[in-house]
């Protein structure tokens, strides 16, 4: 009997089969593909999507479908420009998917152009979209150009959802530096500690004291360092300088890791201006006045 | 530890760190060289439509903490240096700016009488009462930033510069478009838009003792599309007048800031979102050698009094 039912349903099943263009019973492309992808053959499972994508008679809705997983395979093989295409002709299939314009934006700010990057959020926007992604984006496009006023805005967003993302703080930090918000600054950079060495961390809140006019903090901050890398000794002489401890500056100075730009000869000379020795001052002016970086400043010196 | 290693380590402390040396000045400047820091003066022309860029441009002025101790405006430009001055920032004037009606703001009254006698064809009445709004009755020394703004006497031909009293009357007097906004009776003068005598008024920045100067110029012409308009051609002749007067102007001016406003017209009111982009994108560009160049005079002012 069981044998008199498989011969009987299996002429149903190809004449069923071939009437659904020959879907049925055959594993679905995205399921070849994940198992291509698997077993670490990314190249054959894009030849099967793309070959899918192509396919006559394809509903629309799988071939978006298709053509999102192949957007992704392609970016994880750092192929984003192609990724990025293939997101284009999906989201042409279906206005108004959100998740389109997000990955979209994302590999478009990956590759550099965040105009196109920023085109893609603002209409996300224009459409009601608040995800967490989206503000996110947005921050990321804004810090990236410069615009950090509404960077900050759209980061501050972002981390009442996730106030842990460190890095979403750090362009948190640096947009509130560049605004000149040096509190809220600190606020942000003491979060994303982790993502920065100790020096690293001390040399910029250091720079952040300096910068909010209080150098008595920015000296504790550094002494703290001094002893374990040396290289944050040119700080601490900045920090004296702005204390106007001129002796110590230049001690320190004189003594800290010179940097290959002779940062701190420069600052030393500038000291010593200040101190009347006026032709030490000079004598290093002009070692440094060949120096394509510090010529201008230092030519004042010389005239 | 091996002395050669050690070398290394320090060698290699020193190389991973990049020295931003403006940045240290900077903090320099703002603090132990206070009282020698280059006094920057920021001149705004003017430009009817087109001078809107000057919001963009203070925008960017404020998100790149560039120096700033004197605004000096004339037309368009004493509209945003005011606003910016009277402690609005770049953020609030661009929000004012983007929520103006200008069919409410300017109220066409081409009445006979108004032709006849030849006194203007628009009504500037209403300008007052929305710089009013923003600015309340502010007087030049109420300001947070020195501000002087430019206008002419048109009986004489003079060009008279506002420093001190009532704010409004000068800046409206300032903005004054002669033929299109009816002239401004002010301190025993009738007076229109500044940029009929001085459209760059950078000569004013260097007699209030600026350092440095820097002009955002939104003034120029662009090709007249359109030449049967009366308020068209008008704008034009101010504007082709304005670009000759001000090329010298220019000239003394450190720095100029220049937005791409080819396609704007001093009457595309409604592109202000373009001009805003336009002032925004040159101010940035701009920014670093705004920067150098206060820090360069701000040294020679210390080196000067040591």
């Amino acid at each position: 009997m069981r044998a008199f039912l498989i011969l009987a349903a299996l002429p149903a099943t190809m004449f069923l089969s071939s009437c659904a263009g020959g879907r049925i019973f055959r594993p679905s492309p995205l399921k070849i593909a994940s198992s291509f992808e698997s077993a670490g053959n990314p190249d054959e499972a894009i030849r099967v999507l793309k070959n899918a994508s192509v396919e006559a008679g394809i509903k629309p809705a799988d071939k978006r479908e298709i053509l999102m997983a192949l957007a992704e395979l392609y970016a994880g093989q750092k192929d984003n420009l192609s990724a990025i295409q293939t997101l284009r002709e999906a989201a042409q299939l279906g206005a108004g998917d959100p998740f389109i314009g997000l990955r979209l934006g994302e590999l478009l700010l990956q590759e550099g152009l965040t105009g196109d990057a920023l085109a893609e959020f603002v209409a996300l926007e224009a459409m009601g979209v608040r995800t967490p992604s989206l503000f996110f984006g947005m921050g990321q496009v804004y810090h990236r150009t410069g615009r950090f006023l509404k960077a900050s805005s759209y980061l501050g967003q972002y981390l009442k959802i996730y106030p842990d993302d460190k890095k979403a703080l750090m362009m948190l930090y640096e947009s509130y530096e560049a605004l000149g918000k040096y509190p809220e600054a600190r606020n942000a950079l003491s979060g994303c500690a982790a993502l920065m060495t100790k020096e690293d961390f001390a040399v910029k809140m250091a720079m952040n004291w300096m910068r909010d006019g209080n150098p008595d903090e920015a000296v504790e901050e550094l002494e703290k360092i001094r002893g374990e890398y040396p290289g944050a000794d040119f700080y601490l002489g900045l920090a004296y300088y702005q204390k106007g401890r001129l002796d110590d500056a230049l001690k320190i100075f004189s003594r800290s890791a010179s940097s290959p730009e002779d940062e701190a000869s420069f600052f030393s000379a500038l000291v010593l201006f200040e101190l009347g020795r006026k032709d030490d001052a000079r004598t290093i002016f002009r070692k440094l006045s060949a120096k394509g970086k510090y010529a201008r400043y230092c030519d004042i010196f010389l005239q | 530890m091996p002395r050669g290693l050690a070398f290394l380590f320090l060698f290699l402390a020193a190389v991973s760190h990049s020295f931003d040396t403006e940045d240290h000045l900077r903090v320099l400047a703002s603090s132990r060289w206070k009282a020698h820091r280059a006094k920057t003066a920021l001149v705004l022309s003017g430009g009817a439509a087109r001078g809107l860029a000057h919001v963009g441009v203070m925008r960017a002025w404020q998100e790149n903490k560039l120096p700033l101790d004197l605004i000096v405006g004339t037309s368009v430009g004493a509209i945003v240096g005011a606003l910016y001055a009277s402690g609005l920032d770049g953020a609030e004037i661009d929000k004012i700016i983007t929520g103006l009606n200008w069919n409410e703001f300017i109220e066409f009254r081409v009445t006979p009488a108004r032709i006849l006698n030849l006194n203007s064809i628009i009504s500037s009445e209403k300008m007052g009462e929305w710089m009013f709004s923003h600015m309340g009755n502010k007087k030049f020394s109420d300001l947070d930033i020195p501000f002087v703004c430019v206008a002419t006497d048109i009986r004489t031909g003079e060009k008279i510069v506002f420093r001190d009293g009532d704010l409004i009357p000068a800046v409206r007097a300032s903005s004054c478009i002669p033929g299109i906004f009816e002239p401004v009776e002010y301190r025993r003068r009738i007076l229109v838009d500044g940029g009929v005598v001085d459209n760059a008024p950078t000569d004013l920045a260097a007699a209030e003792g600026a350092d440095m100067i820097v002009a955002s110029w939104t003034g120029g012409s662009r090709m007249l599309e359109d030449s049967r308009s009366i308020i068209a051609v008008l704008t034009q002749v101010i504007a082709i007048s304005g670009t000759v007067l001000s090329r010298r102007q220019l000239e003394k001016a450190d720095v100029v800031i220049e937005p791409d406003l080819r396609d704007v017209s001093p009457l595309d009111l409604d592109k202000f979102a373009y001009s805003f982009e336009a002032g925004y994108d040159a101010t940035v560009r701009k920014a670093a050698e705004i920067e150098k160049m206060f820090l360069l005079k701000t040294l020679g002012k210390m080196k000067a009094a040591q």
